[in-house]
């Protein structure tokens, strides 16, 4: 019995050691990836830290990986040309696991103990969501590529600046815009909206605070919403959705999902023989997901938004599309150039007011143009963009921009093939 | 009526699929006396092997379920090897614990190997639907439901007809009766474990047949394999299958009875009124696990 006690006591210890060198592991791991620092020094020769979280582990560690990598990127290139103010570039990027709660303490890290010049934001508005009281508490600026929500900004109450060119209540708003643009004969006049039951998605749907939302632009631009659904998450069977809108006659499918609930969608719509004269999905941009080309018939046709396309010429957007096509990534993400612009703006800011003061640089950023790879962008008060999305076609694997038509790169095909 | 039609039939077809999630769990549960908290992530991994399998070689279904089968008895075989012997007299919870860090692994050296991106696998033969009046029917459902049908009746028999099977059942009842009589529980633990990760990669198929996937959906899957055990009950495969069925349809017909937004609230009725009925019957067997 004693035996039995002491080896239990023995494997308890080594059990003990074993998880306490893990976290010390976990530490290791997380200082070799980022490096934790002490006060920043204000020495002219001191790196300049720009910190923030991404999802380098979890759900969405494969568009995070793209962040970083343009991250990178420019963080060499800026210190390959002398840095900024003649100091040397430090990107902390800590690993938030996809989770909202570690990224909001880890930005209590990077700006109590990391002391960092500047914030970055993470990817999606769900793990960046937290960290919003936070950066405001603070009054750090947070240059913000990585997620949206018009009522976020609002909140943060311009200490974070967006570099989507249009946030969740105006997703549908080009889309809406274009529509109304269609000759009669080929505008569909009935709409049937599915959307995801999740706060991003119902305020695309709805809007906020008296503004943009589904609903508000299809009255607008005169369109009769025939069905509207919401539908939980995880949702695996959207047959019943699909004949409803079939039997209500809806000439256009308008889905506001996230990426799984988008796939599943179209692929009920093109098995049901559903065939809505437009089928567009708001929320997510699943037209240039990586892997939107595997739904085969299903995806030809469909149509999303996007923030910036190669044509347009940009300040810099040739080099990230070029950046991208180097990592063998065809289509561009529609996070790729606003993560470009975002550093763009802290370059252009830190170097016009020679400052890392976040007072000074929320003034200068609030009062001026910046020339970046989502266009020459001048900030609203809540730190958002006026809508600027282009409107695509996804058609026989690549996709069309359709509008506007300045920048259209074909004609969009309507009833859809 | 065309949509009440096409409701109820695709409830039905997916139902089969969702009884086949269920399986592996029953079978584990219900015969090894082992909770396999692994079993979302091993659909999603049966559902990536297919995926490969089908890209590389562009594979009919029956193979790629037979290849599936194959590599999931492998791994089965190293998981038994390399774990689970060690872990035959151990408390129910070490073996809980243990599954658990398998889940945790194969979740994320399925994100390393595929990325965590969701995938979609489109077998062109299969995209389309078969027509019948106005009902559409859509090849990936039949497959999939006869997969799950096939596979129900497969089990049920080897298990009512043949020794191995009587063996499982018999160890099932009664592990120290079945030793008495002669049955290798330990190779017969072994074996309904082999059964079980098999059941859950063929259900991979399915998933991929049917579904977008990414290594983190492995949640939904394994939440959807519970709610057809508790409500199916952990002593018959038919039931599970049936379970899954009438689940299917319930869903399916609740979009069309309640606001499309609140079906879900369907699907944990049938959970809420399945543990009342079966809350003896799931205590005893929670307590014999």
């Amino acid at each position: 019995m004693a035996k039995k006690t002491w080896l239990r006591r023995t494997i308890g210890l080594l059990a003990t050691a074993a998880l306490s060198l893990g976290v010390a592991g976990c530490g290791a791991l997380n200082s070799t990836t980022a490096p934790h620092h002490q006060a920043a020094s204000t020495s002219s020769k001191a790196p300049i830290l720009i910190g923030g979280t991404l999802s380098l582990t979890g759900a969405f560690a494969d568009p995070s990986a793209q962040y970083k990598m343009v991250d990178e990127y420019w963080a060499n290139q800026i210190n390959k040309h002398g840095g900024l103010l003649g100091r040397p570039v430090k990107l902390i990027i800590l690993n938030d696991e996809s989770n909202p709660s570690t990224s909001a303490s880890e930005y209590e890290t990077l700006i109590n103990q990391d002391h960092v010049n500047l914030l970055l934001a993470p990817y999606t508005t769900y793990v960046g969501s937290p960290d919003v009281p936070i950066i405001l508490s603070h009054h750090m600026l947070m240059f913000n590529a990585g997620f949206v929500g018009e009522q976020l900004f609002d909140q943060a109450k311009g200490w974070m600046v967006s570099f989507y060119t249009y946030q969740d209540i105006q997703y549908t708003q080009n889309f809406f815009k274009w529509m109304h643009s269609l000759p009669a004969s080929k505008r569909p006049k009935t709409i049937a909206v599915l959307t995801d039951q999740n706060p991003f998605t119902i305020a695309d749907l709805q809007g906020y605070d008296g503004q943009g939302g589904l609903l508000r632009y299809a009255k607008q631009y005169g369109f009769k919403i025939v069905l509207n659904e919401q539908y939980p998450a995880g949702t695996t069977n959207f047959d019943s959705l699909i004949e409803q809108a079939k039997l209500k006659g809806a000439q256009a499918l308008v889905a506001l999902t996230l990426p799984n609930s988008g796939f599943l969608i179209a692929k009920t719509v093109y098995q049901l023989h559903y065939h809505p004269m437009v089928e567009f999905f708001g929320g997510s941009e699943v037209t240039t997901l990586p892997n939107w080309s595997s739904l085969g018939a299903a995806a030809n046709g469909t149509m999303s938004t996007t923030v910036a396309a190669p044509n347009q010429h940009f300040n810099g957007l040739a080099q990230i599309v070029a950046l991208f096509k180097a990592h063998g990534v065809k289509v561009l993400p529609s996070y790729a150039a606003s993560a470009y612009a975002a550093l763009q703006v802290i370059q252009q800011a830190v170097t016009a007011t020679h400052s890392l003061n976040q007072e000074v640089l929320y003034k200068y950023v609030h009062s001026h143009t910046f020339n970046t790879a989502v266009g020459r962008i001048h900030f609203a008060p809540n730190g958002t963009l006026p809508n600027t999305s282009l409107v695509l076609q996804y058609l026989h694997g690549t996709n069309v921009v359709v509008w506007p038509k300045q920048y259209a790169t074909g004609s969009a095909v309507v009833p859809m093939p | 009526m065309a949509v009440v039609l096409t409701t109820v039939v695709s409830g039905i077809l997916l139902g089969l699929m969702y009884g086949l999630t269920g399986m592996g769990l029953t079978f584990t549960m219900g015969f090894g006396k082992t909770m396999n908290v692994a079993q979302g992530t091993l659909i999603i991994l049966g559902a990536f092997f297919a995926l490969t399998f089908f890209n590389a070689w562009h594979l009919n279904v029956i193979v790629l379920v037979i290849l599936v089968m194959v590599l999931f008895g492998v791994l089965a075989g190293l998981l038994n090897l390399s774990l689970l012997r060690f872990l035959r007299d151990k408390s129910e919870i070490i073996t809980l614990l243990v599954l658990f860090g398998v889940a945790e692994v194969i979740e994320n050296v399925t994100s390393w190997i595929w990325t965590g991106n969701l995938q979609a696998m489109t077998i062109p033969t299969l995209q389309n639907s078969i027509q019948w009046g106005s009902l559409s029917l859509p090849k990936t459902d039949l497959v999939s439901a006869a997969i799950a049908v096939v596979a129900t009746g497969v089990l049920y028999l080897f298990l009512q007809y043949t020794y191995l099977g009587k063996a499982i059942r018999a160890s099932a009842q009664s592990d120290l009766y079945a030793r008495i009589l002669g049955v290798n529980t330990s190779q017969i633990r072994a074996i309904i474990f082999l059964i079980g990760l098999v059941l859950a990669g063929i259900a991979g198929v399915t998933v991929a047949l049917l579904f977008p996937f990414a290594p983190q959906d492995q949640d939904q899957w394994l939440v959807m394999a519970f709610i057809v055990v508790v409500v199916g009950g952990i002593d018959n495969i038919l039931s599970t299958l049936l379970a899954g069925l009438v689940i299917g349809v319930a869903q399916a017909l609740a979009g069309l009875v309640v606001p499309f937004q609140d079906q879900n609230l369907i699907l944990y009725a049938f959970l809420a009124i399945a543990l009342l009925f079966r809350n003896n019957q799931l205590a005893r067997r929670m307590r014999s696990l």
